[in-house]
Formats: C-alpha cells, structure tokens, sequence
C-alpha cells in the first residue's frame, strides 16, 4: 500500500500545470510544450511499471 | 487484508484525482489508474491460498481438474477484462471500454468451448 508513488504523480501533475502557467505566461510556448511531455512520459513510466506488476500478480494468481 | 486500510487508501486518491481534474486531467486519470492498481496489488494475493485450498478440495473429490482451472482463468480474464473497461469509461472512451468487453467476452468463450464439448459427449452418451 505504497502512498507515495499517488502524491509522486499528483506532484507532478501540479509541478508542469504551474510550469505550464510560467512558461506560456513568459511567452515560452515550446518549452512549456516540453516540460508538459517530459512530465507526461515520466509518469507514463510509473504507470507502466505498475501496470506490468499487476498483471503479473494477475498471471501468478489465476494461472493465465 | 482489512477493508478499512483500502478505504483510507482510496479516499484521498479520489480526492487527488478531482483536485487534478481542474489543471491537468491526463494527470488525474494516471492517479486513478495507478491507486486502482496499487489496490488490487493489495487485494490480490489473498485470492491465492483460496485456489489452493479449492484445489486441495477438488483432488480429494478427484474431480477432473481441468475443467477448475478452466473457470480459475475466465474468472482472471473477467477480472481483467472489466478493470480495463472502467478504466476506459472513467477516461470517457466509452467506445473502448466496450470494445475490450466484446474481446474479453470471445476469449472467454473460446476458453470455455471444450467444457461444452465434454458436456454435449456426456448427454450423447446418455440418450440412447
């Protein structure tokens, strides 16, 4: 029941949504562009671990 | 296992998804999706020492055991299936969602196809 990895990915949903605000507000398009992706693919990585450990529980528990 | 950990787990999730709806929602349907798997990753093993004692029941009845695993797996294929799907509907891709249950739905009826088979042999053999 590890808590942490929710508040890692609300974190850093919250960290680019302010990025986002900043860099559009200072008229950085691109970058805010960028740090919405570079945010996008990390926790697109966590998802995809936890993803793979639940259907290998999954697999284990059901004999699939 | 007690229910009240998985409450006081899920609880602030949901509240963390709402909050991340407003700025960013592709952020709070991966908070959804990742506190939906941290859940059954909970849950799950628990599910293993009850096979193992049906299984230790159905060898002592020396019941055919294929027919057992056969349900064990549609019954993790149905699990997975419908996981997926609401996960899909909670997205709004109610298309998908229902695409994965039509899919899941043909497996399942492939996985069951020799226990009909066995079934239909058995009558056969009774009506003369």
């Amino acid at each position: 029941m590890s808590v942490d990895l929710i508040f890692k990915i609300a974190a850093v949903g919250i960290i680019v949504a302010v990025l986002n605000q900043l860099l559009i507000k200072s008229g950085r398009d691109e970058q805010a562009m960028l740090t919405t992706l570079a945010g996008l693919i990390v926790v697109l990585g966590v998802i995809v671990r936890e993803v793979s450990r639940l259907f290998d529980t999954i697999k284990s528990v059901f004999g699939l | 296992m007690d229910i009240f950990k998985i409450v006081v787990f899920a609880l602030p999730s949901c509240l963390l998804c709402i909050l991340l709806r407003q700025y960013r929602p592709d952020y709070s349907f991966a908070v959804s999706i990742v506190s939906g798997i941290i859940i059954l990753l909970y849950a799950l093993p628990a599910l293993s020492n009850v096979f193992k004692s049906i299984d230790s029941f159905v060898r002592k009845a020396n019941v055919n055991t294929v027919y057992i695993k056969t349900a064990v797996k549609i019954m993790g294929l149905s699990y997975i299936t419908q996981f997926s799907s609401e996960m899909c509907r909670d997205a709004g891709e109610n298309a998908l969602a229902s695409c994965i249950e039509v899919c899941g739905k043909i497996i399942m009826l492939a996985l069951s196809l020799p226990i009909a088979e066995a079934l239909f042999k058995l009558t056969e053999g009774i009506i003369p």
